[in-house]
């Protein structure tokens, strides 16, 4: 009798904790952690306005994450040491592209449009993604969690609007 | 504060449904199959309506582009559990995806029968869904979609005129069947104002709303035809 | 107790561990399933993850051949909406449902992805990807072969009637090679029409109509509402005939053996007997006579064989009393007398007697015509008018072959007669209206090598033994020269709106490389042929860019009192305004240039010498009770490749047709039948039979079964695969004169099919 009790316990145990978890899995820890193809360094890029780079923040819906042509505007040699990461950018020249991932996502039914924010109301970058700015290497995960009731907190705060069609397409 | 509204001349459609594939177009509405549309699950914002009346040879036949009403009193926000759907402060009906639980109370709600339900995952072939529209969100199994009067175009056009720093001028919203209408028979606009084309028309003596008797206030006219 | 946990509440090692195992799984496990269920649900960026640029770029509509100007909406370089050129004097910022459906041309998913040549025997439908290079060689070496032996002629291209660049560098190489053998179809057009213009006046054109300025149309089977002319132009006039002017709203009478949609919209429909308009628009002239309400001054002036005791006049009143007519046409005397009057009182007004796809006969088209001439209305605001030429600079000096009416049964001798050694086909809309289609698929058999340039594997493409797929219109260089619509010469042109997305090539280019073995082929590549013939419309001196309706009424003002102001200094300013605006239009027409629009012998329009009456039905009346009335829709008619879900959804509202082929029966002659709406039936004529839907449709003429044709193909890509096959060939190929096959000739019988629609 006990073996057999004690595996039921066990397993309703054993459920209950994984089912827990799995809870909180889904609902504390954000997306998979994204791997940026050079460690970029914001800190040395310091007393450049983000819009530099970021162009289209000011003028489109999406900021835009510039490409190997905006940063081969300065840099002549690769900007980095180690072998691999100097194989990565010289290829990158060569292709004429560097995928650089995005962290920051917006979910399909969403329509957020950067000029709206930050050329029209002129909100700080900071606001929603943190202090980039001080990142010696791309973070992992948003620096701040992207979410509907961050929207609306700040939202309600500036008295605009919160009428849902404005921002759910 | 804008109420946006449509009419539509019948004397001037020629049931021609450029306004129906431009708004499947526009709005990333997904085609059916064959079987799906024999089951009566082919989704439509926008269709044409069809009443026939009388035998050979004296028969009626009338065409009717048929679509959300954007009524003023909404029988289907009424009824949504979860306020996907509700009308917002310019009138327009809206319904909110992620909201949707697929209950389909707003869609019996409907007297005008324009809710359309997805039964099934929506199919865009790989190739196709290069055409789909970045603005419009595609849909997914178990929601309901219905006209939002383009809505996205407002909100577009809304941060067009703040980014030139001016008033939204009114042509410059216009919803993709308005634009698409060959015959010029569809015009859209802000109904409190007695200037715009679409007041003009919504005053005409042909004017008709579509089951006003139901107290539903549909801020989309018809303008009879043949007379 | 047991030995993992104790009274004392101390945790084992072992228990810790199982816990911290199932912890780190569930984690694990559900940081998956919250990534897979976002990347699955909300993150799924069907559309791209581009940066959202939308820009805006000129293209030309290829859905029909009427050639409206379009203006593409891109995203990150994909096409995401078409809409109208605003300044196209055709669209005007709008489009057909075809127009707005055209993505799904371009993105379908059954387009070729390069040239492939056939691997198995004809029709197994086994292909093998080929490269450019070897497809050409072949070509070349085929042709080649041909030629040295001395018979070039053995070369056949059926092709669209196009006299744009691309039509006439086929018209050119096809002579330059020295073959006759060029067919060129148009199946939105009436070549009856053609015919009874070329009687009348010596116009070898079709027609064109005056419909801005028409109070009253009289439409005898015109499917003016459906694939016609240019149905974005076609619309706007409707709007316009209706409400477009303050104080008068024009009038619009259908007269059609079914309730068409056109005729739904129509202010009267007048239900006919099929095959009998050509009694019915005479017996109107003979009421104008008797009642002489026909325009004396320009019957006088600008006719003739009129008067005489075999005159117009003299047969007219003879054989075509509406009495005697109405028991033929099954309209009412009174109604005859009725429309008669309203014609001749509602100046001015139109009678329009073109029937697509199958003709009406040439019959019906020079009755139709001789009543507009008896009304006054030929080249005169509001009627019938003369194309005006439009001044391209033309690329060969001979127009031969091109331009010639085509039949398709001219073809189909041809073909079976086994001397053709080599079959081009670059339009498969002959395959899909043609009627007896079998015989001509019969007769394409026995061609040893056939090449088609279809983008997907489409009616033509399927028994072809090499396909060289085309560019999608969007992607290529292209211009469009429409077929006489308001008589005002219009010119489409536009450079691609996006790259290429598979591995095709422009037919054009095709033709050039194919072309410079011959000698006669100078261009560079195809856009300079586009700027060598636009020279001509720099030199001709008049018309201008598209521009705004405003602008375009004033430069008609201008050029009315004799003035023309150049846009322009040189010639490359031109092209580039042009091409920036999207095309070429003059908009003036001078009414009543007599010596210019009567170009017959006698200089008069010619009323006399009425062609012969087409023959009487096929098939017997007791075996074959119903009489097959044929119609395409607005979404299938003049469409290269019906292939897109969207049209295939909105094909017919009347009876909430999609997906698949139909026929509409009168309520009466179903419930005798045995047949409820949306059984499955089997439609049967002399030639053969055929499955398809039927619809009890009140709007039916009893024991007529009306059916949908030019949209069931043999062979087609994923949305078509419900269409019923081979419809047209159940029709019969009667012609006259003309070879255009006639509409009103086949009796059918329905019987319900068992087991499921």
């Amino acid at each position: 009798m006990r073996p057999a009790a004690n595996f039921a316990l066990w397993t309703v145990w054993g459920l209950f904790v994984a089912v827990a978890t799995l809870a909180i899995g889904v609902i504390w820890f954000p997306q998979l952690p994204v791997r940026q193809p050079l460690a970029f360094n914001h800190v040395r890029h310091q007393p450049m306005a983000c819009v530099l780079c970021h162009r289209g923040v000011e003028t489109r819906a999406f900021a835009g994450i510039p490409d190997i042509a905006t940063c081969l505007n300065c840099h002549a040699t690769p900007p980095v040491k180690t072998p691999a990461e100097v194989a990565t950018w010289n290829t990158a020249v060569q292709a004429q592209h560097m995928t650089w991932h995005t962290a920051t996502r917006l979910p399909d039914h969403v329509y957020f449009s950067h000029r709206r924010h930050v050329e029209l109301v002129q909100l700080d970058c900071a606001a929603c993604h943190g202090n980039m700015a001080d990142r010696t290497t791309p973070p992992a995960q948003p620096l701040k969690p992207i979410s509907m009731n961050n929207c609306l907190d700040c939202h309600r705060q500036q008295s605009a609007s919160t009428d849902c069609a404005r921002c759910h397409k | 504060m804008p109420r946006w509204g449509m009419a539509i001349d019948l004397d001037r459609c020629t049931g021609c449904q450029a306004c129906v594939v431009a708004c499947k177009q526009e709005n990333n509405v997904p085609f059916s199959t064959p079987a799906q549309a024999d089951q009566g699950r082919q989704i439509s914002w926008l269709y044409l309506q069809t009443e026939i009346e009388g035998a050979y040879p004296h028969v009626q036949v009338r065409f009717r582009p048929m679509l959300c009403q954007h009524c003023d009193r909404p029988p289907c926000t009424f009824v949504c559990p979860t306020s996907a759907t509700y009308k917002n402060e310019e009138g327009l009906v809206a319904q909110i995806y992620p909201r949707c639980i697929g209950c389909r109370y707003c869609a019996n709600a409907c007297p005008y029968s324009v809710k359309s339900f997805n039964y099934d995952e929506p199919v865009w072939p790989k190739q196709l869904a290069a055409s789909l529209n970045k603005d419009v969100s595609v849909r997914y199994k178990g929601v309901i979609e219905k006209c939002t009067f383009c809505s996205h175009r407002l909100t577009r056009a809304r941060e067009q005129a703040a980014a030139e720093g001016r008033a939204l001028r009114e042509e410059e919203y216009q919803p993709a069947c308005v634009q698409a209408c060959p015959a010029n028979a569809m015009v859209f606009g802000d109904l409190d104002n007695p200037h715009s084309r679409v007041a003009q028309w919504s005053a005409s003596p042909r004017a008709e709303r579509l089951l006003e008797d139901l107290g539903t206030k549909p801020k989309v006219t018809y303008l009879k035809g043949g007379v | 107790m047991n030995a993992t946990t104790n009274t004392s509440g101390r945790v084992s090692r072992r228990a810790f561990l199982k816990f911290a195992a199932f912890t780190g799984a569930g984690i694990t496990l559900g940081r998956c399933l919250r990534d897979y269920a976002l990347q699955h649900e909300v993150f799924r960026q069907r559309w791209g993850e581009g940066p959202g640029l939308e820009t805006f770029t000129l293209s030309i509509c290829r859905q029909c051949p009427a050639g409206c100007g379009l203006r593409v909406r891109l995203v990150d370089g994909d096409a995401k909406k078409l809409d109208g050129n605003p300044l196209c004097p055709l669209a005007r910022g709008t489009t057909c449902p075809k127009g707005q459906a055209g993505l799904q041309a371009l993105y379908n998913p059954d387009r070729l992805l390069g040239p492939v040549k056939r691997v198995g025997p004809r029709g197994s439908g086994r292909w093998q990807r080929i490269r450019w290079n070897d497809a050409l060689a072949e070509v070349q070496s085929k042709l080649s072969a041909l030629r040295t032996a001395g018979h070039p002629q053995a070369l056949a291209w059926i092709a669209e009637r196009d006299d744009a660049t691309q039509g006439q560098l086929i018209r050119r190489w096809m002579h330059a090679y020295g073959s006759p053998h060029l067919f060129e179809f148009v199946d939105t057009r009436d070549a009856a029409a053609r015919a009874a213009m070329k009687l009348c006046q010596g116009v070898d054109e079709f027609p064109a109509y005056d419909l801005e300025h028409a109070h009253y149309i009289l439409s005898f089977g015109t499917p003016v509402l459906e694939a016609w002319l240019s149905p974005t132009w076609l619309a706007r006039q409707y709007g316009r005939l209706h409400r477009g002017r303050a104080d008068y709203r024009g009038r619009f009478v259908q007269i059609e053996a079914r309730l068409s949609p056109t005729a739904v919209k129509a202010d009267e429909w007048i239900p006919v007997n099929p095959g009998t308009e050509t009694a019915l628009a005479l017996a109107l002239a003979h009421v104008l006579i008797r009642e002489d309400l026909y325009d004396r001054a320009l019957v006088a002036d600008h006719t003739t064989g009129f008067d005489g005791d075999d005159g117009f006049r003299a047969l007219v009143l003879r054989d075509y009393a509406p009495d005697d007519v109405a028991q033929r046409t099954g309209v009412p005397a009174t109604t005859i007398l009725r429309l008669a009057r309203e014609l001749a009182t509602n100046k001015p007004a139109v009678a329009l007697g073109e029937q697509v796809p199958l003709s009406g006969g040439v019959v019906l088209a020079w009755a139709v015509h001789a009543l507009n001439a008896l009304n006054g209305m030929v080249d005169r605001a509001g009627g019938v008018l003369t194309q005006r030429a439009l001044p391209l600079k033309p690329l060969a000096e001979t127009t031969l072959p091109g331009g010639a009416p085509a039949a398709p049964a001219a073809l189909t001798e041809l073909l079976a007669g086994g001397t053709v050694e080599a079959l081009f086909v670059s339009s498969s809309r002959c395959c899909a209206v043609a009627p007896e289609g079998g015989k001509l698929f019969a007769a394409a058999e026995k061609v040893p090598f056939i090449v088609s340039f279809s983008s997907a594997l489409d009616d033509s493409a399927a028994f072809a033994d090499l396909i060289l797929p085309d560019h999608a219109p969007l992607e290529k260089w292209q211009d469009a020269a429409p077929l006489p619509v308001h008589g005002r010469p219009v010119w489409a042109v536009s450079a691609p709106a996006l790259e290429p997305l598979l591995d095709t090539r422009h037919i054009g280019e095709v033709v050039l490389e194919l072309g410079r073995s011959l000698g006669a082929f100078p261009w560079k590549d195809f856009p300079a042929v586009l700027r060598f013939v636009a020279a001509g419309l720099f030199e001709a001196r008049r018309g201008g860019p598209f521009s705004t309706s405003y602008e375009t009424a004033w430069t008609n003002q201008l050029e009315t009192g004799g003035w023309w102001i150049p846009s322009a200094k040189t010639f490359d300013e031109f092209w580039e305004q042009v091409l920036k605006a999207g095309g070429w239009f003059d908009p003036i027409y001078t009414y009543e240039q007599w010596p210019r629009v009567l170009r017959t012998a006698s200089g008069k329009l010619e009323l006399g010498g009425p062609p012969k009456i087409q023959q009487p039905w096929i098939g017997d009346e007791r075996e074959f009770p119903l009489k097959l009335h044929v119609f395409t829709t607005l979404t299938t008619g003049g469409l290269n490749d019906p292939n897109q879900p969207f049209l295939q959804e909105t094909l017919g509202p009347h009876v909430h047709a999609r997906w698949e082929d139909w026929v509409e029966l009168n309520p009466q002659t179903a419930q005798r039948l045995g047949i409820a709406n949306g059984d499955g039936v089997w439609l049967e004529s002399p030639l053969g039979k055929a499955r398809l839907r039927a619809y009890v449709f009140a709007g039916a003429q009893p024991d007529v079964a009306s059916v949908l044709i030019g949209h069931a193909h043999r062979a087609g890509g994923a949305f078509v695969q419900r269409t019923a096959r081979g419809v047209a060939d159940l029709v019969a190929y009667r012609t006259d004169a003309t070879g255009a096959p006639l509409a009103a000739t086949t009796r059918v019988r329905i019987t319900k099919a068992t087991g499921g629609p």
